[in-house]
């Protein structure tokens, strides 16, 4: 095992202190990173380092998620008692997920240890990988008319299972969509986490009040959870997309014949 | 919301200090009543509209003095208020808190120990935070160095405003440089300045000069 982490930063509120602060080293390099022992005295209590979602400034300036660690019992503050298996802080704390990508790899450098790899980590970016199912949207038959519902078809998929073998173990990745329906007329209307399907069963109708061509676009948002290696961890939102461009909306009109 | 809460507040200040001025303009008119023969004397002249001449605040006069670093440090303790409320508000760090503090640190590794401290306090449920946070007062004690481009100084902050039960005299240091634009693609940073330093070593004592290294 490595050194362990660095102590954790300040609050903001009294932030001053020149440390090197939030760690985004493991304690080891495989195994489980979460209990570690802090003390080369064999009789010294371990300490456990709690992994979080440590947002970073990548090396392109941009913002990106990497894997950070602080020690339990470093905060008196925060008296909720933490179960890293299962719970973590953010949802403990009702915060809003940081929706970035994860950060590239680390180099190696010399005569430095391997790139720095974790769960959380080998999971965000194999999630950045999969290819996700798009939504296929159909009407039927292939236009509409003012004033009568048009029934979409999502032809899509609205859960998917994803698996890879790695040096943790096997990753488990449960994903989750839900559509959005921009009918081209200005408005939008979802979340719907159900497939639409024809008439005269599906719920995903619209009624056009004026005939023209519309670009209808069907965003799907796909939230995930992971497992690997005893750790669980939610993903950041991804979407995908479908189309149907210049559909018709047409008019009847009443002919009165003589 | 700040912003809109202070625009109106200005608004509310400018529309005072009109009513000032026409109240001083009637007075003065009464209180020359008596002698008219004076306002013949002297007839208004119609002149040109008065021009409003806007100054830069942060342009960088001939000599930085206190009053310049002070003023500079309260733009920045601004910027730094609105990042706290927008997390507060937002309870996680959206893309527009990591571009303004972005644009607020000079480095990558300030901007990364300010990002640090604001996920210990996430951690922590902003445990300490007022509901409604203002910005933390920073105020300068002692020029240290300075010069054009590089600025440190002894300060002292106050966190009254920000947290329950702060510091309201937290001894630190700061070091701040001309701010590398293509930090800040947005213009949120309007003191054109941007720390390269922060806060105190591990022993509370004074660090060696970020100006001269």
């Amino acid at each position: 095992m490595g050194p362990p982490p660095s102590a954790g930063p300040n609050s903001i509120l009294c932030s001053g202190q020149d440390t090197s602060v939030g760690s985004n080293r493991t304690p080891g390099s495989s195994g489980n990173p979460v209990t570690y022992v802090s003390s080369s005295s064999s009789s010294a209590p371990s300490v456990r380092y709690i992994p979080y979602d440590r947002l970073a400034s990548g090396p392109d300036g941009q913002p990106c998620i990497t894997t950070g660690y602080f020690a339990e019992g470093t905060q008196p503050n925060d008296s909720t008692a933490l179960d890293p298996v299962t719970q973590n802080v953010a949802d403990i704390h009702g915060l809003a997920p940081l929706e970035y990508p994860p950060c590239p790899p680390q180099s190696q450098a010399a005569g430095q240890p391997g790139p720095v790899e974790t769960p959380s980590m080998i999971a965000r970016r194999y999630w950045e990988q999969v290819a996700l199912p798009q939504p296929k949207p159909v009407i039927a038959p292939g236009r509409a008319i003012t004033g009568k519902l048009a029934y979409l078809e999502t032809r899509g998929q609205l859960a998917e299972t994803y698996r890879n073998n790695t040096v943790f173990g096997q990753l488990t990745i449960q994903a989750t969509g839900s559509y959005v329906v921009a009918w081209g007329d200005g408005e939008t209307r979802g979340p719907y986490s159900f497939e639409g399907v024809p008439w005269p069963n599906g719920r995903i109708t619209h009624a056009y009040s004026r005939i023209g061509a519309y670009n209808i676009v069907v965003t799907q948002s796909w939230t995930a959870t992971w497992s690997l290696g005893g750790e669980t961890g939610v993903l950041r939102t991804l979407q995908t997309t479908g189309r149907i461009d210049n559909f018709p909306v047409e008019q009847i009109q009443a002919v009165i014949g003589r | 919301m700040i912003c809109i809460a202070l625009v109106a507040e200005r608004r509310t200040a400018i529309s005072a200090v009109l009513a000032v001025v026409v109240l001083a303009a009637s007075a003065a008119c009464s209180s020359g009543g008596p002698d008219r023969s004076t306002v013949g004397a002297n007839p208004t002249v119609a002149t040109e509209p008065p021009t409003t001449t806007t100054t830069n605040p942060y342009a960088v006069p001939a000599v930085i003095d206190v009053a310049y670093v002070n003023r500079v440090l309260a733009g920045l303790d601004a910027a730094m208020g609105d990042v706290t409320r927008l997390i507060l508000r937002t309870r996680t760090i959206p893309r527009e808190a990591y571009d303004r503090m972005r644009a607020i640190y000079d480095n990558d590794e300030r901007l990364q120990l300010a990002i640090d401290s604001f996920q210990s306090d996430m951690r922590r449920n902003f445990a300490g935070y007022r509901p409604d946070p203002g910005d933390k007062k920073t105020t300068v004690t002692e020029l240290l160095t300075v010069t054009r481009p590089c600025v440190f100084v002894r300060v002292t902050r106050d966190y009254t405003a920000v947290g329950q039960n702060s510091s309201s005299a937290d001894t630190q240091w700061i070091a701040l440089r001309r701010l590398d634009t293509s930090r800040d693609p947005h213009g949120f940073n309007k003191t054109q300045w941007a720390f390269s330093y922060e806060g105190y070593t591990d022993t509370r004592s004074q660090p060696s000069d970020p100006c001269v290294s």
